[in-house]
């Protein structure tokens, strides 16, 4: 029987959350393409059971909740809650309470005018500027701020509500992220993954929050085999930026050839176009990913890939 | 029985309703386009998380404080409420009007992008944080850090502000009253022109302010006074108005 990539995120109040896989793209900078592009590959993606982290306005032009077909969908929810619209709470699977902040292609804490301009509606009309992004939530007094925030968004949305930080902050963030009563953790890791997670699943449990949900994002691509070692570590769901971040850059590979575009202006229907060769080839290497992972999971006798512990990569299973 | 003279009353308790039960009896009466129906609301008690993100154009009046983010992502409703309001009250505000007949908390406006928000007391730190359009006032006093991440709209101040006032990143802009304790650097005093006094005068009477607008100064960033220095100037948009 082959190993299910199936997974549940148990909520502190409500239902669990199922999701397909236990995979998902943290930091998609959607503004490097069109609002059309966008939306194709997110929907490509989540089909294919990858979570796609996204708000409205970077996959839809309008404000109407049907103009986004992409689910299941995170959304960040930074510290400025830039981009952010009800209809974001609406839509999420998981909302991504951001303490971490990303570098823009310039390596500034910033949000270029580009992204500015999408998330701008008609009323708005942001200028040529960049905005330096905020570090820590303004309405907040102090991090004990969070449950008060969590409680908020447990308000607005049925979603699962997840923390995300660095890595290296959580021995000062902890004790806030137990008070909290949230769902999950997303650690932004960078080097070696493995150590930090086993850390990271350690300090859960010794603070009894078993239930709590560890995902990590890394800065560096994994292999099938790197995620089973990280599901092992105690890892519930791992980010696939760099494998999904190629859709949001200019490729050849998607483009159509000058004959095809010839054959097409002349009525003839044969060839793909870019739109169907971009969502062919995302469904394609995401199901490719998750059965190298299951089968490389079902090789270590397990079911599921949430069975993985620390034993299954030292015993040999016969 | 309702006087004919008088619109009708509805009154709703926070205590019984849930904001589902709230939400849905919102769209009946806006629905019914019974015209300045008035819903009054009861048993708030600061309550956290109260009234957000109503989409239905009614008309509130809240008898009693309320607690944390009140009011947040509201996309239609005007509102009054009779008491101070906690922390990230109006989040995210994208339409309609609301006045708080009290003080506010930290992050009072925070992120809000539309719509008007009025406070008759004072506001604590980070006000209008974020903030990307819509129109703040207060109309006492301001803590520290009003503005700070803010790239548009306007926020108006009846009395004095703590430390650095405002961001130089965007196009806010701050009409003061008092005094400025400090403006953030690259922030700046400018000229207050007609079409400013005659802005600065419907705001007031928008939040039922009493206030000569001609006590204001007008702070922005100091690019944007280059810009308008360096604007071309004719016969539709001459220099002095």
């Amino acid at each position: 029987m082959q190993t299910s990539a199936t997974c549940s995120i148990p909520r502190f109040t409500g239902s669990p959350i199922d999701l397909a896989t236990p995979f998902f793209w943290f930091d998609p900078a959607w503004h490097l393409v069109d609002v059309e592009r966008a939306a194709i590959v997110s929907t490509a993606l989540a089909a294919s059971g990858i979570l796609v982290s996204a708000l409205h306005r970077d996959l839809a032009q309008t404000d109407e909740l049907t103009a986004v077909a992409c689910e299941p969908r995170m959304i960040p929810h930074r510290c400025d809650r830039a981009g952010l619209i009800h209809q974001d709470f609406r839509a999420a699977s998981v909302i991504d309470l951001r303490l971490a902040l990303n570098h823009d292609a310039h390596g500034r804490f910033a949000y270029p005018p580009s992204q500015l301009r999408r998330w701008a509606n008609q009323e708005e009309t942001p200028g040529d500027f960049s905005i330096d992004a905020m570090t820590f939530p303004p309405d907040w007094r102090s991090l004990d701020d969070m449950s008060i925030k969590v409680g908020q968004l447990r308000r607005l949305s049925s979603a699962a509500v997840f923390v995300s930080l660095d890595a290296f902050n959580l021995p000062t963030i902890w004790p806030s992220i137990a008070k909290a009563n949230i769902d999950g953790m997303i650690l932004r890791l960078s080097g070696d993954p493995l150590a930090t997670t086993r850390e990271a699943r350690q300090l859960i449990h010794a603070s009894n929050g078993a239930a709590i949900q560890l995902w990590i994002a890394t800065d560096r691509e994994l292999s099938a085999e790197d995620c089973v070692k990280c599901f092992a570590m105690g890892a519930n769901g791992i980010a696939v930026d760099a494998m999904c971040n190629g859709f949001l850059h200019k490729n050849d590979q998607f483009e159509m050839t000058t004959a095809e575009r010839a054959a097409r202006s002349f009525g003839y229907g044969g060839g793909v176009d870019t739109d169907q060769r971009i969502s062919e080839t995302a469904r394609k290497m995401a199901s490719r990913f998750v059965a190298d992972v299951c089968g490389y999971a079902h090789s270590c006798g397990v079911d599921r890939l949430s069975s993985l512990c620390p034993t299954h990569l030292t015993r040999v299973q016969r | 029985m309702t006087s004919s003279s008088h619109p009708p009353i509805h009154r709703f308790s926070l205590e019984v309703s849930s904001e589902v039960d709230l939400h849905r009896n919102f769209q009946l009466i806006s629905e019914n386009g019974i015209t300045g129906s008035m819903i009054e609301i009861i048993d708030v008690h600061g309550k956290d998380f109260a009234l957000m993100a109503i989409s239905n154009p009614v008309h509130l009046h809240v008898l009693g404080p309320l607690g944390h983010y009140g009011f947040s992502y509201n996309l239609a409703a005007d509102a009054r409420i009779d008491g101070d309001v906690g922390i990230g009250f109006g989040e995210g505000f994208r339409g309609g009007s609301v006045r708080v007949r009290g003080n506010a908390g930290i992050g009072f406006g925070v992120a809000m992008r539309g719509g008007t928000l009025a406070v008759y007391g004072s506001a604590n730190d980070r006000a209008a944080a974020a903030m990307v359009g819509g129109e703040l006032l207060v109309r006492g006093d301001v803590g520290a850090d009003v503005g700070v991440g803010a790239y548009g709209g306007t926020v108006l101040i009846g009395g004095d502000t703590g430390p650095r006032l405002g961001d130089p990143q965007g196009e806010l802009i701050i009409f003061l009253r008092g005094k400025a304790e400090s403006l953030t650097s690259g922030m700046v005093e400018a000229p207050l022109r007609k079409r400013d006094a005659l802005r600065i005068g419907l705001l007031l009477i928008n939040a039922s302010i009493r206030a000569d607008a001609k006590d204001f100064r007008r702070i922005v960033s100091e690019r944007t006074l280059i810009a308008e220095r360096e604007r071309k100037r004719g016969e539709v948009d001459p220099n002095w108005r």
